[in-house]
């Protein structure tokens, strides 16, 4: 089904190779994983199965690519993509319809397929998927795991032969992620040749049939999923563990073990429009010298819950008090420090150093230097202070998010999803700093899917949605 | 902006506002941005804005005509008070014609009338729909559909980067412009350029993915249906156009 042999590709402009003579063959019915740092060549490879690259992103192929019998090179990417569907990420990425069902509709009517027919395979989709009660529905509107099943349907209803799938539980809740790993074993029966590139190891075991570890865009490792059982093997390639822990105790609303903290008293609130209210005469303490999981569903409204406790969301009912006084909402924002998702929104300036002394606004002028010199140093940033943000990897981009979001001070730091598609090591490196703050007396709530940092880091959890 | 975001069109779906077709909408921008570049009189162009003006305001609300309007009325004296400190140090300008000074500004103002519904009455899927069933050919249809579908993302890119420089305590305002321009243009405008940049790279490889450049034909899973407020809209838009017209060279027709 895929075969490539001494296959290197380099990106335009560029005079290091991403891959580099990576060979590997894959049957129908089989699936196989590929892992290994951020930056290894991952999605590179996707990209040279689908034709994407070099046919979209140009750059230098080398080597023999052939999907299907036919070879790669001679096929441009609609062709190839015949053969080969490609789910990313995030699935919202490789939406162009705005609702279900024309999503769905939409590739057959570019390969002219007739109405009747389009409307007999949506409706088979639409079964095979439980899509039946968001097939109207607005894509924005879809939870993740939603968004991922929508997404695999429409992939699968092209009748592809292989799947790729780019990093596909970076942004799912545990059972979001369970519901895709038995669609996967369904569709591997079928006779779908699988590839999957993730860094999150945990749901796979059952799953794939091989394994290969990239790192700088050689295959440096491959067999079994078992060669993962080594824990030496994940250390020296940066990897994740393979399975997870049980989950930490759940936070009490009446532990009176916390002198010191936050209290969340009686909050209430509901979107616009909606009758049925998010957060009813919720009432919660959150302490001091903690890192706490903050974990639940997609659709719960755990990132509702920090706008709210940094004040850019307005309760219509209850109060937050520290030290039994009621701060405002105008003052939250300052006390309090949010990290978002998407790093690209959060970086303005032009260079690390520049962006953490204007994000230290608050303090005199003449210490802003050196507390964004200690930031860095703390975040293992000191070597790219003059690098533009924006030219910045993923890891690297959240560890300045991160650092800009704690330069301020805050007693509470939110963190949103902050090892989405990161690799092990900064992984690592993240839950080090948030443990580091909470041994420095901050509160650190670190909302995620991500059960192997939950487990490293986190002492205790908030389970959502509250009562 | 919730309907270009992709939100939900339920609450506006009775009345006349969403029963026109998205090509009426379409038709009617066309028709109304050509008809007003020879149109010059006072009286062709009023026609044209109060028609527009009503045109408006069955599809939108009177609030974001005002702040629309307001804009184009501030471009047009900042215009003016440029033009009154020109004459100061050169004479030879001589004295303005002030209607004939504000025609560029007509012309904007039923411009805005008219572009106003077609994007904030009408569900993005049915102008794609619309833009398919016109048999553009690709090199037209394809930009018209990737700037189409790039609008939501890049709305929902400008709430985000909003809401990220509320978190990080900067203010944009005009206090801030004025004390920092550098600085404020570069936290406004850094990450909207990053965002729009990979936005436009993203859809464009889904798009690619999707197979939308295949040089087969192209078939409709939905196909848009005219009733009869887009006759009603269609008559009233010529006429209108024909009144303005002949209001414009009635001269010229009677000479």
């Amino acid at each position: 089904m895929i075969y490539l042999e001494n296959v290197s590709y380099t990106y335009p402009f560029q005079s290091k190779e991403a891959l580099s003579s990576v060979s590997f063959e894959l049957k129908p019915g089989e699936a196989v994983l590929f892992t290994g740092k951020s930056g290894c060549g991952k999605s590179t490879l996707v990209r040279v199965i689908n034709g994407l690259a070099p046919h979209y992103y140009k750059g230098r192929l080398e080597g023999k690519v052939s999907v299907n019998g036919s070879d790669s090179l001679s096929r441009g990417i609609h062709d190839i993509a015949k053969d080969v569907g490609t789910l990313f990420q995030d699935p919202e990425n490789q939406f162009f319809a705005l609702n279900v069902e024309d999503e769905m509709a939409f590739a057959h009517e570019c390969r002219g397929v007739s109405s009747e027919n389009i409307r007999r395979i949506i409706s088979k989709m639409v079964e095979r998927f439980s899509l039946g009660k968001v097939i109207h529905s607005k894509i924005f509107d879809l939870s993740e795991g939603e968004k991922q099943k929508v997404a695999l349907a429409s992939v699968i209803s092209l009748k592809p032969g292989v799947i790729l799938l780019d990093e596909p539980s970076a942004n799912l809740d545990p059972c979001a992620t369970k519901e895709l790993a038995y669609l996967l074993g369904g569709l591997k029966k079928e006779g779908f040749a699988i590839v999957i590139v993730d860094h999150r190891l945990y749901w796979l075991s059952g799953l794939v049939d091989r394994v290969y570890i990239l790192e700088h865009g050689k295959i440096v490792k491959s067999g079994a999923f078992s060669i993962l059982d080594d824990e030496k093997v994940r250390k020296k390639y940066g990897l994740r563990k393979i399975g997870i822990d049980p989950l930490k105790k759940e936070l009490s609303k009446t532990d009176r073990f916390f002198a010191k903290g936050y209290k969340v008293d009686g909050m209430t609130f509901a979107y616009n429009g909606n009758c049925q209210a998010l957060f009813d005469n919720v009432t919660l303490k959150l302490p001091f010298g903690e890192v706490i999981a903050v974990v639940g569903d997609n659709g719960t409204g755990k990132t509702t819950f920090a706008k709210l406790v940094t004040g850019l969301l307005k309760m219509s009912a209850g109060h937050i008090f520290l030290n039994n006084r009621i701060i405002p909402r105008k003052k939250l924002l300052e006390k309090t420090g949010i990290v978002l998702q998407n790093a690209d929104h959060q970086l303005y300036m032009k260079t690390v150093e520049e962006e953490l002394i204007i994000a230290a606004g608050h303090l005199a002028k003449g210490i802003r230097k050196e507390k964004a010199e200690n930031i860095m140093d703390f975040f293992g940033l000191r070597e790219l202070a003059g690098r533009h943000p924006q030219s910045l990897s993923g890891g690297q981009k959240q560890r300045l998010v991160i650092a800009c979001g704690l330069i301020k001070e805050p007693d509470i730091l939110i963190l949103d999803e902050p090892t989405s598609g990161l690799d092990g090591v900064n992984m690592k490196i993240i839950s080090d700093m948030m443990k580091s703050l909470a041994a420095q007396g901050k509160c650190v709530l670190v909302i995620s899917h991500d059960l192997e940092l939950i487990n490293m880091a986190c002492g205790y959890r908030i389970c959502f949605p509250l009562s | 902006m919730r309907v270009l975001s992709g939100n939900d069109l339920t609450k506006y779906s009775t009345g006349l506002r969403c029963r026109l077709d998205a090509r009426t909408k379409m038709v009617i921008c066309l028709a109304a941005s050509v008809a007003v570049i020879p149109l010059k009189g006072i009286i062709p162009l009023s026609i044209l804005l109060l028609a527009s003006t009503i045109y408006a305001l069955f599809h939108i609300r009177i609030r974001i005509i005002f702040v629309c309007w307001s804009a184009v009325l501030l471009m047009g004296a900042t215009a003016l008070l440029c033009l009154k400190i020109m004459t100061v140090f050169w004479p030879e300008i001589g004295k303005v014609d002030i209607f004939i000074f504000f025609v560029p500004f007509f012309r904007v103002a039923v411009l805005v009338n008219v572009i106003l519904p077609l994007a904030l009455s009408s569900h993005i899927q049915d102008i794609l729909t619309s833009l398919k069933s016109f048999c553009l050919p690709l090199f037209i249809y394809l930009p018209g559909v990737v700037m189409v579908r790039f609008i939501p993302s890049f709305i929902n890119d400008i709430k985000l980067i909003s809401e990220s420089l509320k978190i990080r305590g900067y203010r944009i305002n005009p206090v801030a412009f004025s004390l920092h321009p550098i600085r404020t243009t570069r936290l406004l405008f850094v990450p909207m350029v990053v965002r729009a940049l990979r936005a436009s790279d993203e859809l464009s490889v889904a798009a690619e993915l999707k197979g939308i450049g295949y040089a087969g034909e192209m078939t409709f899973y939905r196909t848009n249906k005219f009733s009869y407020p887009d006759y009603i809209a269609g008559v009233t838009a010529i006429l209108l156009l024909f009144a303005s017209f002949l209001f414009e060279y009635k001269d010229a027709i009677l000479s």
